[in-house]
């Protein structure tokens, strides 16, 4: 990672565990394993109290919970927690403190800045409430919802995706001379510009064509339908996730390499971005091809179920969402193991654990989703995603491991 | 396909140098040639809708689906607005190659005042009386199509039956004639006697000489699985499916067919095709037009979970779509569906369409 990354509070903890190191991470897995069924059960889940796993309603919520915890734990570096605070508060208040903190930030930026403030007064098509209220054909409440949320999902996860990727290859570059708020302040901005440009191109002719009649004066023609054999923008979001985890996967897995090479700031950047793209490309193109072959189908223009473009372009993210899912539990749980050995070498072994690992997850969402989740046996439903359990089971990761530093079976070292 | 051009544009490049070796021995174990099935040959076939409007406001059916928590809440878990809800049914007519005939009941509504009613005036409930239906098939499980199984088996308790094998214990407690549900407005108290036929993803049952039912088990909406059409494989013409809601795909259940069923040919189709049902639209729903274009249909006679907006648009593009009558005018309750289409781009309810 850039030289000034080391310095966040993130990478200069250490921890000691009160239990020997793998049996620690097998009881942080089964604790967060535990949380999540309770936290599915009380917010997503069909048959419990909130049920907001419509699925877009929930899948918006908890990426933009996401993105929160990214601005907080990789770009602000917990501004304007002290470090103080951070480091000798009891790992119970502190982590209940922080979860309140954002994921608090993260409703106001939902159903505040996107419901009532943009969708209101600038892009409709961000608010449900908006929609619904333009009173349009085919503006339901239902439908109206899961549109808004669509475009939600799509606008975080370029955030996401610009602000990590602009840390990870530019560092806080131009501003790593400023002040700490100020940089990361510059840095936010600025992911949130590239966003909104990548957003314009990426997904913004997909928004204007889903309403009847298209609005044809709005946007261009979607401009990928023959590459993607689909209009719908989920060929971008098929490229965009492997992408992002990718990024995930350099600061965590690949500690920096091969990017941290490049000492020029701009150059690596430029390299990093580059890199990523067309590495997101290449994995969604093979991830098809092997479909293709685990389906014994290929998927065509105007097909449904496992043969629809749009649904294989999604399912490269969902399964690259479960990779990231087990390398976060990985990196968190099991102290980055393995931590000996040649860096390409750990590097590959932490790789193949973290992607076998996120198969091993899907399969078992999809043999045990009927039992614990309440979605229906197979895959590839009309409108459903994995993506409310894996980003919400993420989180969860994060709020565990960070916020409450992996509590009760490890705590912070204070030496 | 356009979509082997990007990807061989992008092998060249270099990037995916990878993906040649990879795809192409997978893609060659995985693609097999398959065993076609021989479903034989009928002589004609005739579909009356005898009620395809299973909803009459789709914001207020939206509205209960929301307010119980989204589409993937169960249907038995919804407390349905009663005065909404009407029901899907349609009465096949086989016509085989020696003259005899075969009747077929798809599905059986959903509210039992309405489907009562549409059994009257159809006059399938006299058929039905009259024990003149051979077999009841029911699409798939979801409300508007099975839950009025009481209007049916109250005329004719031992009738034939073939559902697919993935009812939930609701679906299948239903049919014992042992369910009632207060929340969701569903009861049943009468058992089906007659013989059922459970149907698996992996067969091809075959009814009568060149009609047959395939199961797609898939994952559908509102807590549902597998959804079953019926093919109509019709001499000098070729291929006609009758579905339901046709969950799995109107094109996925056509390429299934010119993949698995012998002597292949396009011809067309009836019935609910899962696009744009509730008056939404998505890109996705362009593509299906663009590659129904691909199928080479003759006739496609749309209605119910369509979305009479992908029928006008599909029209407009040049596909088949077979115009409906005013019959449904005449029917005690009409749809606040569809009054901003140009033309009656659905078979409704009273319509008939030969084979």
């Amino acid at each position: 990672m850039p030289p000034e990354r080391e310095q966040t509070w993130l990478a200069q903890r250490r921890f000691r565990h009160l239990a020997p190191a793998p049996l620690a991470g097998l009881l942080n897995l089964a604790l967060v394993l535990v949380l999540s069924q309770v936290i599915w059960y009380l917010v997503f889940s069909p048959t419990g109290h909130l049920r907001l796993y419509t699925p877009n309603l929930g899948v918006a919520l908890v990426i933009t919970i996401l993105m929160v915890i990214h601005w907080g734990m990789d770009l602000f570096d917990f501004w304007p927690f002290q470090r103080q605070f951070l480091n000798h508060a009891h790992p119970l208040a502190k982590g209940s403190l922080l979860t309140v903190f954002y994921v608090g930030l993260g409703l106001v930026v939902m159903f505040g800045v996107y419901y009532h403030l943009v969708g209101r007064f600038g892009a409709i098509f961000f608010s449900g409430p908006g929609l619904l209220a333009s009173g349009g054909l085919g503006q339901y409440p239902q439908t109206a919802t899961e549109n808004a949320c669509y475009a939600q999902i799509m606008m975080n996860t370029s955030i996401i995706f610009f602000t990590i990727m602009w840390l990870t290859g530019f560092g806080y570059a131009p501003w790593g001379g400023d002040s700490h708020p100020v940089r990361a302040f510059s840095v936010w901005a600025w992911g949130l510009l590239l966003a909104m440009v990548a957003f314009v191109f990426l997904f913004y002719p997909h928004i204007a064509y889903q309403f009847y009649p298209p609005q044809v004066f709005m946007a261009a023609e979607p401009w990928w339908t023959d590459w993607a054999m689909t209009q719908s923008s989920m060929f971008h979001f098929g490229w965009i996730v492997p992408a992002l985890v990718l990024l995930y996967w350099t600061g965590m897995f690949w500690e920096g390499r091969p990017f941290n090479l490049i000492a020029n700031p701009w150059l690596r950047g430029v390299v990093t971005l580059l890199s990523v793209v067309i590495c997101g490309i290449v994995i969604m193109i093979l991830s098809n091809h092997v479909m293709d072959w685990w389906f014994d189908t290929e998927a065509f223009e105007g097909g449904s179920s496992v043969e629809q473009p749009a649904w294989r372009w999604n399912h490269v993210a969902e399964t690259f969402m479960f990779m990231a899912a087990a390398g976060a539990v990985l990196f968190h749980y099991f102290d980055n193991w393995p931590r000996q050995g040649s860096l390409a070498t750990r590097a590959l072994v932490r790789t193949l654990i973290a992607m076998l690992g996120g198969l091993g997850l899907m399969w078992l969402y999809y043999e045990l989703g009927p039992i614990f989740l309440g979605t229906v046996p197979g895959v590839a439903q009309e409108g459903d995603t994995t993506l409310a359990w894996t980003v919400m089971f993420l989180n969860l990761v994060i709020i565990h491991a960070v916020f409450f530093d992996g509590y009760p079976f490890r705590r912070l070292s204070r030496s | 396909m356009q979509r082997r051009s990007f990807l061989k544009g992008l092998l060249a490049g270099g990037a995916a140098v990878g993906a040649s070796g990879l795809g192409g021995p997978l893609l060659g174990q995985g693609l097999a040639a398959r065993k076609l099935e021989d479903i034989g040959q009928c002589k004609s076939v005739r579909v009356s809708c005898v009620s395809e409007t299973s909803w009459f406001d789709s914001p207020r059916m939206l509205q209960d689906i929301k307010d119980a928590g989204g589409a993937m809440v169960s249907m038995y878990d919804i407390p349905w607005t009663q005065e909404n809800i009407g029901g899907y049914v349609a009465l096949i007519e086989v016509e085989q190659l020696d003259g005899s005939k075969h009747v077929i009941q798809m599905d059986t509504g959903w509210e039992l005042g309405w489907t009562d009613y549409v059994l009257e005036k159809s006059g399938l409930g006299s058929m039905l009386d009259h024990k003149k239906v051979d077999v009841l098939v029911i699409s798939h499980e979801h409300e508007d199509h099975y839950w009025g199984l009481n209007s049916t088996l109250k005329r004719y308790p031992d009738i034939p039956m073939v559902i697919p094998n993935t009812f939930y214990p609701e679906g299948k407690a239903l049919l014992a004639g042992k369910y009632e549900n207060e929340k969701a407005k569903v009861r049943n108290d009468i058992p089906h006697k007659g013989p059922l036929v459970e149907v698996d993803a992996d067969q091809v049952y075959k009814l009568y000489p060149g009609v047959a039912v395939k199961m797609f088990d898939i994952p559908i909406l509102l807590k549902t699985r597998g959804e079953q059409a019926l093919f109509f494989n019709i001499k000098d013409k070729g291929v006609v499916s009758v579905t339901g809601c046709c969950h799995m795909g109107m094109l996925t259940m056509l390429n299934w067919a010119a993949r698995n069923i012998e002597g292949y040919k396009p011809y067309g189709c009836y019935g609910g095709m899962h696009i744009a049902a509730f008056e939404n639209w998505d890109p996705k729903f362009d593509d299906i037009i663009k590659g129904a274009k691909r199928m080479n249909l003759t006739k496609i006679a749309c209605n119910h979970c369509t979305g009479w907006i992908w029928a006008q648009k599909a029209r407009a593009e040049g596909l088949p779509i077979v115009l409906g009558t005013d019959k449904y005018k005449e029917y005690k309750k009409l749809p606040t569906t569809g009054p901003g289409a140009t033309e009656n781009v659905y078979l409704r309810n009273g319509d008939v369409i030969e084979f």
